[in-house]
């Protein structure tokens, strides 16, 4: 897939060259996680769209870890690598759950390299419509159950978006659910990005800076500070995470 | 010891801890009839009790045999 971000039609066109990624986002222990200190609310009843590279300690974990997540008692998103080395997507809002989970381990046991994540939450009706992307690919996957446009629109939470934990409560996560190893480049997109964009973005094998991309809402780029690119939110690291050089993709 | 059971999607969604299973107890899901794994520590809930049960190493076993519908092949997304 190497060099596909360049030949990919996207109304975003990206500065390729030039970007020096500095640092990345550690997590070496549970509860370490990154706050992007927004809800998001009605932006997760809409189409939405998540981006983030990642460096796993363990591909096939003993519990499931989150790329990004928030939780309460009955509101729910989270995108993890299962004990299998999938990857899953839950969604639960109003009186309806799915579950998306990708066919094929997309990890294997032991450390992993960095390999670019992504999911695409589409609101339409019937029933909202996901997508997860490995390194820029779609990637197939199965649907159990199904959450519906009503109970889409439903979502309705005062937990903050996550990268690295399914979050559940101010500055704290659910037990059991951190990243263990890295993220870096972590962004949210207002919108069901399209694969030719996921592709652009996660498909040349090392970031690219996407400031300025079509439907950006959110871009940590983890350069040792918490800023928020576009300057929605600025994140705050969580119990032990921090900032690091010494991995990056 | 941690202990499996498969369930069709119309056997969870009967079932009244639905949303208890797929967040907390997920392993993996299965097509053709489509089905979840779940995991439990010890011993399956009583109102699982009539399910099949499995062990690490049977599930081990289906995951590693390319005829099982659990079969765990590596997705080709590599760089």
């Amino acid at each position: 897939m190497l060099g596909l971000g360049l030949s990919v039609s996207s109304p975003y066109v990206g500065s390729e060259s030039g970007y020096v990624n500095r640092h990345s986002l550690s997590l070496d222990s549970d509860g370490d996680y990154f706050d992007a200190n927004n809800t998001l609310q009605n932006e997760i009843r809409n189409s939405w769209s998540v981006s983030a590279w990642v460096k796993l300690d363990d591909g096939i974990p003993s519990v499931s870890q989150y790329f990004v997540g928030a939780r309460t008692s009955s509101n729910i998103f989270g995108l993890a690598v299962t004990t299998s080395g999938t990857i899953s997507f839950i969604h639960q809002a109003g009186s309806g759950i799915a579950l998306y989970s990708t066919d094929a381990a997309v990890f294997s046991n032991g450390e992993t390299d960095w390999t670019h994540v992504g999911v695409t939450v589409k609101e339409v009706s019937p029933n909202t419509v996901y997508n997860i992307f490995v390194n820029g690919d779609s990637v197939a996957a199965t649907q159990l159950f199904a959450v519906s446009l009503t109970n889409h629109n439903l979502y309705t939470s005062t937990i903050n978006l996550a990268f690295g934990a399914q979050q559940n409560g101010a500055g704290s996560a659910v037990g059991n659910t951190s990243v263990l190893g890295f993220m870096d480049e972590c962004a949210f997109f207002n919108a069901a990005i399209s694969p030719g964009a996921m592709s652009a973005i996660g498909g040349g094998g090392t970031p690219t800076d996407i400031t300025g991309h079509d439907n950006l809402l959110l871009y940590y780029k983890m350069n040792n500070d918490i800023v928020d690119e576009v300057g929605t939110s600025n994140g705050t690291l969580r119990g032990g995470a921090a900032f690091t050089d010494s991995s990056k993709p | 010891m941690a202990i499996y059971t498969i369930l069709t999607e119309t056997e969870l969604g009967n079932h009244s801890d639905k949303v208890d299973f797929i967040i907390n107890r997920f392993v993996g899901l299965a097509k053709n009839p489509k089905r979840i794994m779940l995991k439990f520590e010890g011993s399956l809930p009583a109102s699982l009790s009539s399910y099949n049960a499995y062990t690490e190493s049977e599930v081990q076993a289906m995951r590693s045999d390319s005829t099982s519908d659990w079969y765990l092949r590596q997705a080709s997304n590599s760089l």
